[in-house]
């Protein structure tokens, strides 16, 4: 392992090295998570186009806040955390309209929902129906309000524990399963809506 | 069992004890919603199979240059910030010296404050002087060591 080495400096060195204002020092911390921070910001917001800004004003936001990491948790959740504070502010500024999903589902994909809506589970649809629900709730998700977005994508998506969600969005535990908890009936809710609307 | 806490830990993953069973099968608006969220769930799960897009070739590299950059505006930003505090403050210490030396350094004018226009009231030849000679408006006649303005002349030689 590269840690190992006497000569190769450890992630907490490159961290006091950032503190002490060294901006080289930056490069091997943003080499290490950029892949994880590409994929939660991508699952976050949805839209290729932007990531890499993204992702870059995160990781400028970190620099500028780096002072204030006291190493009490992960550098990876504290990284997380600016990410997810940054793409709710993203989200809050660019969510899309509720309404418009039934408008903008191709033929073929209103067939595959009707069809889900008589099929009795998951495991009875087809493969057409299958991409039906798929992209029906990527759009569900895409309209929902920007807090269930974020718990849905850590929880559901990036697959966090409760706990991991908890201490990435800095709540208690019970706070995180009771707002999972009210995410998931909305999500559903606005499924039967679509389903009856139709 | 309650239908809101069934279907709170349905959400959870877990694998439903025996009493969520049993709900399920006599409560078909707790079943209607454990198919629903199945529904949900699958097409959450197939969000995770979509590949995030990469970063680009030299991405650390450049965000470390604009950083510099970055820093290297905001240090002149900060520098433009301290140079001009300390011109304004420079300039109040010496408004606030000038007032100083106002208010403290004597006057060199004669009337400038009671004691001196006693000193020179009480002076026998401005003592034997009438008001209107003090002010320099007497006429000629009255007060003749004491000069006249050239106009009050001109003024006496055409009557």
């Amino acid at each position: 392992m590269a840690d190992a080495r006497p000569d190769v400096p450890s992630e907490a060195e490159w961290i006091r090295r950032c503190q002490s204002g060294d901006t080289e020092a930056f490069a091997p911390l943003v080499e290490t998570y950029k892949r994880r921070i590409f994929h939660l910001v991508f699952h976050l917001v949805r839209r290729r186009e932007d990531v890499e800004d993204l992702v870059q004003e995160i990781f400028m936001k970190a620099f500028a806040a780096i002072s204030s990491y006291n190493f009490q948790s992960a550098f990876g959740t504290w990284l997380n955390r600016i990410a997810v504070n940054h793409c709710y502010d993203y989200l809050r500024r660019h969510r899309a309209s509720r309404v418009s999903y039934f408008w903008e589902m191709s033929e073929e994909g209103q067939r595959g929902i009707e069809s889900t809506a008589r099929s009795p589970e998951p495991g009875g649809l087809n493969n057409e129906e299958h991409l039906a629900v798929d992209d029906l709730v990527s759009k569900l998700l895409a309209r929902a309000p920007a807090e269930d977005r974020i718990i849905l994508t850590l929880k559901e998506i990036e697959e966090k524990s409760v706990e991991e969600v908890a201490e990435i969005l800095s709540l208690k535990s019970s706070t995180v399963k009771v707002r999972l908890h009210r995410a998931r009936k909305r999500m559903v809710k606005d499924l039967k809506k679509w389903q009856e609307g139709r | 069992m309650r239908c809101d806490v069934v279907r709170e830990r349905i959400g959870e993953g877990i694998e439903l004890p025996a009493g969520i069973e049993a709900h399920l099968s006599s409560c078909s608006a707790c079943a209607d919603f454990v198919r629903q969220w199945e529904l949900v769930h699958a097409g959450l799960v197939a969000l995770r199979k979509e590949e995030p897009p990469q970063a680009s070739l030299g991405f650390a590299e450049r965000l470390v240059r604009q950083m510099e950059r970055a820093r290297a505006v905001s240090q002149i930003g900060q520098q433009f910030i301290v140079e001009a505090g300390r011109r304004v403050v420079y300039a109040t210490l010496l408004v606030a010296l000038m007032l100083v030396l106002g208010l403290l350094l004597p006057s060199s004018g004669p009337l400038r404050t009671p004691q001196a226009a006693e000193s020179i009231l009480s002076q026998p030849e401005v003592a034997a002087m009438s008001p209107d000679q003090i002010m320099g408006i007497s006429d000629a006649n009255s007060a003749p060591d004491v000069p006249v303005s050239g106009n009050q002349q001109r003024g006496t030689e055409s009557k």
